[in-house]
């Protein structure tokens, strides 16, 4: 059918497109790189079978980048609720392989595990904010709350980064 | 200068900048042939015949019980599973569950979409559209636990949902047995699937949700009480079952770990139980893997 054809030409060029800076977007929600990788899946799964409603190609960064959110959200949401789970090692972030092209610090982790503390929200806001360099009108849009609750919830999590790092020292 | 904003920027640059093309597992882009959740579906057609049959005589059990708060229909493990009344089963694309594992009571985004489009407006099965009813009845019909009798506790936000299972205690207050975590399949007008469960002080914490696992596999977790009993059980949304033995248990915070051989493939639903005090499922969490053909 040409509407499949369509879809799986287009999902395969922003599949290789975008795949990777999405997995590190999810990598920095969810902590552990498999889990990314999953969330990533789904997510270039659910814009295929919803390619005949994207109004636009353009659009469809915009909506893997808010399904990788949702995604991460959602395993964020089992873990909080499986009381024992384990953390992936924080030492252990793809980002301090050996061939990595950029050092972990232990100042780095030390934020990094700050982060972990945030709610959900908030780290969503923060790792759109200062990672990704989205605006807060776009980021109001991904997560579907207002530029005010976006402002608030950076502020908030950087407040409380603050008080986090600015305690370890 | 602002220290902690240039902190925070570097930390996260650092975290995941390095992450190269060649770091990631090999994947292909989703086709709209491919069905990366159920790999393997051959047996469904024999499948779906037998739950058409099945179904029949389920769908006027279940429509003549209340739909959302008293005791599930009486039935087989399968028997609130939705199968399509054309007796086949589609292959349509996994569903956007945000990475959530589709367990009960529908395999596919197929069969979601033809209850919505055919059965409901049929009247048949309403209870799919109760996230109270479906989550009772997956602990009653699908896990066979018959000791779960109510809903305890409703946390319901847009398309998902957090519905508390149990019963009550002798002393008359209700007790949560577990919370069923469901999500509504496809779109908002959609069914809603039971995706796990968890349970306070009681937890499956391998093999981690949406895994891939082969046969033996490893199943462990944490719990917090005294002379527990826990089983593990491994489903398929069709009704296959391996049971082991219970497992005496105990601690604060305690691990327990089992090993289950299975031979299903697919999406199947890891369940833990625990119990034997007052009931014989006094607690119980899910996850929802994927078992490689």
């Amino acid at each position: 059918m040409a509407h499949t054809r369509d879809a799986d030409a287009a999902v395969a060029a922003l599949f290789s497109a975008h795949r990777l800076h999405l997995v590190r977007l999810a990598l920095l929600l969810v902590d552990d790189r498999e889990t990314a990788e999953d969330v990533v899946q789904d997510a270039f799964a659910a814009l295929h079978r919803r390619w005949g409603s994207i109004a636009e190609p353009a659009a469809a960064v915009g909506y893997l980048r808010t399904s990788v959110v949702n995604g991460s959200r959602s395993v964020l949401r089992r873990r909080r609720t499986a009381r024992a789970y384990t953390w992936p090692d924080i030492d252990r972030q793809p980002g301090d392989g050996a061939d990595a092209g950029v050092l972990v610090t232990e100042e780095h982790r030390e934020v990094l595990r700050a982060l972990r503390t945030l709610p959900s929200r908030q780290r969503e806001v923060i790792v759109l904010r200062y990672w990704a360099d989205l605006p807060e009108a776009q980021i109001s849009a991904m997560l579907g709350i207002s530029v005010g609750a976006v402002k608030s919830s950076a502020s908030r999590g950087r407040d409380a980064l603050a008080a986090i790092l600015g305690g370890a020292r | 200068m602002n220290s902690v904003d240039d902190r925070i920027r570097a930390a996260l640059h650092a975290a995941v900048d390095g992450l190269q093309e060649q770091d990631l597992r090999p994947a292909d882009p989703p086709t709209g042939f491919a069905d990366r959740r159920r790999p393997v579906r051959w047996i469904a057609p024999l499948l779906a015949a037998a739950a058409v049959v099945v179904a029949a005589a389920v769908t006027v059990a279940i429509t003549s019980s209340p739909s959302a708060h008293g005791p599930g229909p009486a039935g087989n493990p399968s028997s609130g599973r939705s199968a399509p009344s054309s007796g086949s089963v589609t292959s349509t694309p996994a569903p956007p569950l945000g990475g959530d594992e589709p367990l009960w009571p529908f395999a596919t985004l197929g069969e979601a979409d033809h209850w919505k489009n055919v059965d409901a407006a049929n009247g048949h099965s309403p209870w799919h559209a109760d996230a109270k009813a479906t989550a009772l009845f997956f602990a009653q019909n699908y896990l066979q636990f018959h000791d779960i009798t109510k809903v305890t506790s409703t946390d319901i936000r847009g398309a998902r949902a957090d519905i508390g299972v149990g019963y009550d205690l002798p002393s008359g207050a209700p007790h949560t047995a577990s919370v069923i975590h469901l999500v509504l399949f496809g779109d908002d007008s959609g069914p809603w699937e039971v995706t796990g469960a968890s349970a306070e002080g009681f937890s499956i914490t391998q093999p981690a949700y949406g895994k891939r696992v082969s046969s033996p596999m490893t199943v462990a977790g944490r719990i917090t009480g005294s002379d527990e009993s826990i089983t593990v059980a491994v489903r398929t949304i069709d009704g296959s079952v391996d049971t082991l033995d219970p497992l005496p248990a105990g601690g604060d915070n305690a691990p327990w770990s089992r090993t289950v051989a299975f031979s299903e493939h697919g999406v199947l639903t890891m369940v833990a139980s625990t119990g034997g005090h007052l009931t014989a499922h006094e607690r119980f969490a899910v996850v929802g893997v994927e078992a490689d053909g």
